[in-house]
């Protein structure tokens, strides 16, 4: 019957595809947050640490989107990968759920390097706040400000260094706009610390968010879409530059190596600068960047921290940062201070990028943080958009943090 | 009498011109995407945009130069290095998932219609009566605990998770159901005079009985499953297990201009195509299948 | 459900209906056990993937559970559903200043006692309004405001434990309630235009149903393309060169967008399909109907309202019990166009659904059993929603 042959077929090609998933054993595998491009890099290099300590190493990439979700999955399942190479903030909610290996007790040596090393602040964000280490440092990105050189030297101006230059150059004409971080508290942090403001006491003991400092960053912060013309949607740094939609924009250094490429046209008409700093002095701009970090049902423990141990070193960055460039056209920042020198992308970049990641600050890591983002955007989004009162904005704010922190402070 | 032909002529000839307009603007989003997929990056980034392709090119797909901007990207079956045959992968794997849960869902949901349509037994009522109740459940109901007890099986990222628990289609059973009722018993007699067995019957003589509601069922199937987005998204994590719909959430950047949406629309472009093309085949099943889930249901 | 939907088949060689009846049950379940064997293939999945986890389902959402081994999972009862549903209005008090007691004035993001007032409104050119006290402060502990508004002169706040949860069973509710009318009377529309048989029609048809056999993931890729703010997204393009407006809008990311866009994408998706329920509908109309009101001196209009719109009840009423239940489940879209890393729903919440505030509780932040309350919930509501439009159905069909 011909039936027959189909159904038998169909049964035999499934059993196939059913057994064909296989695990190879003893290897260390890793999670990379990002695209296939990334994670091909990350294998390149985790291949050199192969050919030390002969462990073989699968490096398989997760999208942004869905890598957080995946990672709690992994530790509700209790199984995945050894090693998550992600979001720098994932480190505490993972581990404070359990599902990190605590690495400051096992490797007290090791970790106390990497603390002196690394970007303090991005170190002090993947610190829990009673001193738990679940990550260690792998990349950073922090914002920077492109602008359009040509622009600003026709309407006669520097490029903006302070609040008041970006006044003066929407008074002259310029338009502004941002690209990563934008209508979010990633970008409001920045505004927030140069004004010399902060969301939480320096002990995550209650909200600090209602000064002075918070409302003048709010003012700022609203000027810029209000009065100096930010368009509500994150600007593409390339294109908007070409197209002079926007005379500067801020957003991540990644953008740097791009904008060559996609507009030759604009070759040696822009250029990048810190942020512009508040009044407080400061040009604080967000930090970003991934950290690693090993799942707790993990079986290599020791090996999985080796190979961190080796990506965290100036031979396994300057491999990161030269296979970056060269396969990528991306800029990969080391998280150790003193690799800031291998930075690619041009010595206005590096000079640019070393000067601002002096300046820059992580997520906080107060109590709570994690789950009071989305509320946070939504004032920040209700004072931008729907005109809400700075003041009940602000106080609106410090109730979300402090609540916050008395539901999931110890 | 002449007044009324007038107005009918009038609302014919308005309501056709209404329909040709509202048509066009359904094929917008199909225009820009195949447009999108053809075109080269300095097309793709060029303002005004073109309405007609100057320069159509398969880059979007493969671009031999590779990543080399202003003028070249890589295309989407060069995108995804980590995967042994990249987009195509990818494409497969829907495919195969697809038309797995497709083919076995039909097939049981078909053998306990025909057993819940032509047989008496003790507890008939009750178990349809389970079947059809089903159907008011929305999946999110179900997925956090399908969730938890597929991890417990150890099928979390393996092809089983995406299959196994897609099989109950109690809509598929219903809807099958309905449609055997209406065979004749007698032919189903002689089959049993005939020394055949009730599987052999169910196989033999119902089965190429039912072909239309089997291929418009199918199609409805395969359409839901390809879409599928949420359990994979919670359930699969290697890179070549991942099926389309997965790949498409990351196809849209909001920091990307236009240089990127050639391959995002080239993906899309071959995400379609397939449910495409098995609707043109089985068009008429199809359409007669969903006249007839209204009728019945 | 009517009984004779259960016409009963004869079988009369095997089990001849009087006999079978006096047999015991255990008798006729061993003869039925190829029934049974043949039923079993379909019945385990079915137990083990929809009945028992639907059992689950309930049990996890008196819970306080994250999945995570190490979290011991935590009997809450019904406090899940209570933090979701609970609400609560209060009065708002007006402002005064705390040490003149003068009454105070919202100024643009500000506050002021009336006396400055003057200075500001003339300075900034915009009004003053009265000011009220901050919701928050009126509203009990674990509250926030969600909603503020006045009645007979005084001004209240509505506040919830869980306010993101009602916004998003608020924009559901709109979301719903644009798409089936809309798919309902386009469809419709579109069925009576092309309801003849002719090559033409034939292929607008085909035209108008493709949008439901295509992919709607990949599609959802393309409409947010031709969202882009700026200029490079077709939609502003068109708006800048046609002159309708001067600056690109952003589309995406301006909470006023966030519905029409998920609206306008789910209706041309669904029109086809219920183009094609309609027609079916119109063809099962018998034209001696029509003729017979032609004879009468009726018009195409009082025809189509006194044979089309009656007669086709059944089949509206079909689309309208899919296109609720159908509506109340959007994700993709809204998962791919305004989901950021941040959160769930787009700007200010605009776009924030059931389902995919349903998957952030769920899936990011792993609250299990407080998830599992919101799938409840969304039962509920689909449920009582089916239920009415059975019901209404019904009694309109008696007369």
């Amino acid at each position: 019957m011909k039936h027959q042959r189909i159904l038998f077929a169909f049964v035999l090609l499934l059993t196939l595809a059913l057994t064909v998933t296989t695990q190879a054993q003893g290897e260390v595998v890793v999670w990379f947050t990002g695209d296939d491009t990334g994670a091909a890099i990350v294998q390149e290099v985790a291949n050199m640490w192969t050919a030390q300590s002969g462990t073989p190493v699968t490096v398989t990439a997760v999208g942004w989107g869905d890598a957080y979700a995946q990672s709690l999955a992994a530790v509700a399942a209790g199984s995945g990968a050894d090693i998550i190479i992600g979001g720098m903030s994932w480190g505490i909610s993972l581990g404070n759920l359990g599902g990190m290996v605590e690495l400051s007790e096992p490797y007290a040596d090791e970790i106390a390097q990497v603390a002196e090393q690394s970007n303090p602040g991005f170190y002090n964000a993947i610190l829990t706040t009673d001193g738990k280490v679940f990550y260690v440092p792998f990349n950073l990105d922090t914002m920077l400000m492109y602008y359009n050189t040509a622009s600003f030297e026709a309407a006669g101006l520097e490029a903006p260094a302070t609040w008041d230059d970006i006044a003066a150059a929407s008074e002259a004409g310029l338009a502004g706009g941002w690209s990563w971080g934008n209508t979010s508290w990633l970008g409001f942090q920045g505004v927030l610390k140069q004004a010399g403001g902060d969301w939480y006491t320096a002990d995550c003991s209650a909200a600090a968010i209602d000064s002075d400092e918070g409302l003048a960053a709010l003012e700022f912060y609203t000027a810029l879409y209000e009065d100096y013309g930010f368009p509500a949607e994150q600007v593409p740094v390339a294109d908007g530059l070409a197209a002079g939609t926007v005379d500067y924009v801020f957003s991540g250094e990644w953008e740097a190596t791009g904008i060559n490429a996609a507009h030759p046209e604009l070759e040696g008409q822009w250029s990048v600068a810190p942020l512009p700093a508040g009044p407080s002095g400061s040009f604080n701009a967000f930090i970003g960047g991934k950290g690693m970090g090993i799942f707790s049902y993990s079986q290599n423990v020791d090996a999985a921290f080796d190979l961190m141990m080796f990506l965290s070193t100036t031979e396994a960055q300057q491999a990161l940062v030269d296979l970056s460039l060269a396969n990528a056209n991306s800029i990969h920042v080391p998280p150790q201070t003193a690799n800031y020198e291998l930075i690619g992308g041009g010595d206005d970049v590096r000079a640019a990028l070393s000067t601002q990641l002096a300046d820059a600050s992580g997520p906080s890591n107060c109590p709570g943080w994690e789950e009071s983002n989305a509320d946070i955007d939504l004032i920040l989004q209700s004072v931008l958009f729907e005109g809400m009162d700075f003041e009940d904005a602000l106080a609106e704010m410090k109730d979300v943090l402090n609540a916050g922190i008395e539901e999931f402070g110890s | 009498m002449e007044y009324r032909d007038r107005t009918t002529t009038l609302l014919r000839r308005g309501g056709l011109t209404l329909a040709l307009i509202l048509a066009l603007v359904t094929l917008i989003p199909y225009y820009w995407m195949v447009l999108g997929a053809f075109k080269t990056v300095p097309e793709l980034n060029r303002i005004p945009p073109t309405f007609i392709i100057e320069q159509p090119t398969l880059n979007s797909f493969y671009d031999p130069v590779g990543e080399q901007l202003p003028d070249h990207t890589r295309g989407l079956f060069q995108i995804y290095p980590g995967t042994e045959g990249g987009f195509w992968r990818y494409l497969f794997n829907s495919a195969f998932v697809s038309a797995t849960i497709t083919v076995s869902a039909l097939f049981l949901a078909a053998m306990a219609a025909y057993v819940l349509a032509k047989h008496r037994f003790p507890g008939r009522q009750a178990l349809f009566l389970l079947f059809v109740a089903s159907m008011m459940i929305p999946w999110q109901v179900t997925i956090i605990p399908n969730f938890l007890n597929v991890n417990r099986f150890g099928w979390i990222d393996t092809f089983w998770v995406l299959i196994i628990p897609a099989l109950p289609k109690a809509f598929a059973l219903f809807f099958l159901r309905q449609y055997m009722l209406s065979l004749p018993d007698e032919m189903l007699e002689s089959g049993r005079l005939d020394g055949a067995g009730e599987f052999r019957i169910f196989w033999s003589l119902v089965l190429p009985l039912i072909g239309p509601a089997l291929v418009s069922m199918s199609l409805f199937i395969w359409l839901n499953e390809w879409n599928n987005l949420v359990w994979p998204l919670v359930t699969i994590r290697s890179e070549e297990l991942r099926t389309l719909p997965l790949i498409m959430t990351t196809m849209v950047d909001p920091f990307s201009g236009a240089t990127k949406q050639g391959v995002a629309m080239a993906a899309a472009l071959l995400t379609s195509i397939p449910t495409l093309v098995l609707f043109i085949l089985f068009q008429k099943q199809f359409v007669q299948g969903i006249a007839v889930t209204s009728v019945k249901g | 459900m009517t009984a004779d939907s259960f016409p009963i088949s004869p079988s009369q060689q095997r089990s001849p209906t009087q006999k079978s009846n006096q047999l015991n049950l255990l008798t006729r379940i061993w003869r039925a056990r190829i029934s049974y064997l043949m039923l079993l293939p379909f019945l385990l999945p079915f137990v083990v993937f929809i009945l028992i986890p639907l059992a689950q389902s309930a049990s996890v959402s008196l819970y306080d559970y994250s999945a995570v081994a190490s979290d011991e999972a935590e009997y809450v009862g019904m406090q899940n559903y209570a933090n979701l549903l609970s609400l609560e209005v209060r009065e708002l008090p007006p402002l005064f200043d705390e040490t003149t007691g003068e009454r105070m004035y919202q100024c643009g993001r500000s506050k002021m006692p009336l006396s400055e007032v003057a200075a500001w409104e003339a300075a900034e050119g915009r009004t003053c309004v009265l000011a009220f006290t901050r919701p928050r402060d009126v509203l009990t502990e674990g509250f926030s405001d969600w909603k503020t508004f006045s009645l007979f002169g005084t001004m209240y706040v509505l506040g919830a434990q869980d306010t993101r949860f009602w916004t998003s069973i608020i924009n559901t509710f709109t979301f719903v309630l644009w798409t089936v009318i809309g798919k309902i009377i386009l469809g419709l529309i579109i069925a009576l235009i092309l309801r003849r048989q002719s090559t033409a029609n034939y292929v607008l048809r085909m035209i108008f149903f493709l949008p439901s056999v295509t992919a709607s993931i990949a599609i959802t890729v393309v409409w947010g393309w031709l969202f882009k703010g700026q200029p490079y997204g077709l939609i502003n393009y068109l708006l800048l060169q046609g002159g309708q407006i001067t600056e690109p809008i952003s589309f995406l990311n301006d909470a006023t967008w966030t519905m029409p866009i998920l609206v306008i994408m789910a209706i041309w998706g669904g029109i086809g399909y219920n183009m094609i329920l309609f027609l079916a509908g119109l063809q099962n109309i018998p034209s001696e109907l029509y003729e017979a009101a032609a004879i009468d001196g009726a018009g195409p209009w009082s025809q189509f309202r006194r044979i089309t719109i009656p007669l086709l009840r059944p089949t509206t009423l079909y689309i309208l019990i899919t296109s609720i239940i159908g509506g109340f489940q959007v994700f993709e879209a809204v998962y791919i166009l305004f989901a950021s890393s941040e959160g769930m729903g787009g700007v200010l919440d605009s776009g924030l659904t059931v389902v995919p505030y349903l998957y952030d509780s769920g899936f990011r932040l792993f609250q299990m059993g407080y998830a599992s309350a919101i799938a409840w919930i969304l039962f509920a509501i689909i449920f009582v929603l089916t239920l009415i439009n059975l019901r209404v159905g019904r009694a309109n069909d008696a007369y």
